[in-house]
């Protein structure tokens, strides 16, 4: 799973700190999403897309098989 | 920053009574039944060693701070849970493997507290290199 977390953010003109607290999680799991080293549940998923007013599926976009 | 100091030190002022009866208990159990030293001495010793430990427990048992957090949704979460998860494997084989060797050999297995040393050891080391590798 790839997303665009980090994209959404700074156009959004977020730090990553920023971020992490309108999300109420710790700054390490915001860079790891965007590394895609984590894949949020879905609760912190809808979240992220109610944060930057996007669907759910255009933050997280599954790998193509 | 007062009243958050406030807050957060009233598990411990909770804790401190359940903890000293709990410390007084302990101390005169064990001035009962030990017979190694006065009575006196092993209730000081016992009671005043057990009520540090009494406290801490009863503070993180009674606390009820909610954390922003949801630690489902931690990447923090996730290393620890899959630290721990590599740790209790190792010891798992490590206790096996002393097990088998021991009867084997018709020698005395190594004590508990190595293993807890090992689990310990483990769990840091591992939690540490997959923050290094991630973060």
């Amino acid at each position: 799973m790839h997303n665009t977390l980090k994209l959404l953010r700074e156009e959004a003109g977020m730090s990553q700190g920023e971020c992490a607290t309108a999300l109420g999680v710790s700054r390490q799991t915001v860079i790891s999403i965007e590394k895609g080293h984590f894949d949020p549940r879905l609760s912190l998923a809808f979240r992220i897309s109610r944060l930057f007013e996007v669907r759910v599926d255009e933050v997280f976009v599954p790998d193509r098989d | 920053m007062t009243t958050a100091t406030q807050s957060s030190s009233i598990p411990w002022l909770k804790a401190s009574v359940p903890a000293f009866v709990v410390a007084l208990a302990v101390g005169a159990g064990a001035a009962a039944v030990r017979t190694d030293a006065p009575a006196a001495v092993v209730f000081a010793v016992f009671a005043s060693l057990t009520f540090p430990f009494a406290l801490a427990l009863g503070a993180v048992l009674l606390d009820r701070t909610e954390h922003p957090e949801e630690h489902e949704d931690s990447i923090e979460k996730q290393w620890t849970t899959r630290a721990s998860s590599g740790a209790f494997f190792d010891t798992v084989v490590a206790m096996g493997l002393t097990v088998f060797a021991t009867s084997v050999l018709d020698t005395r297995g190594a004590p508990l507290w190595l293993f807890v040393l090992l689990a310990l050891g483990d769990f840091a080391v591992r939690l540490a290199v997959i923050r290094r590798r991630e973060a």
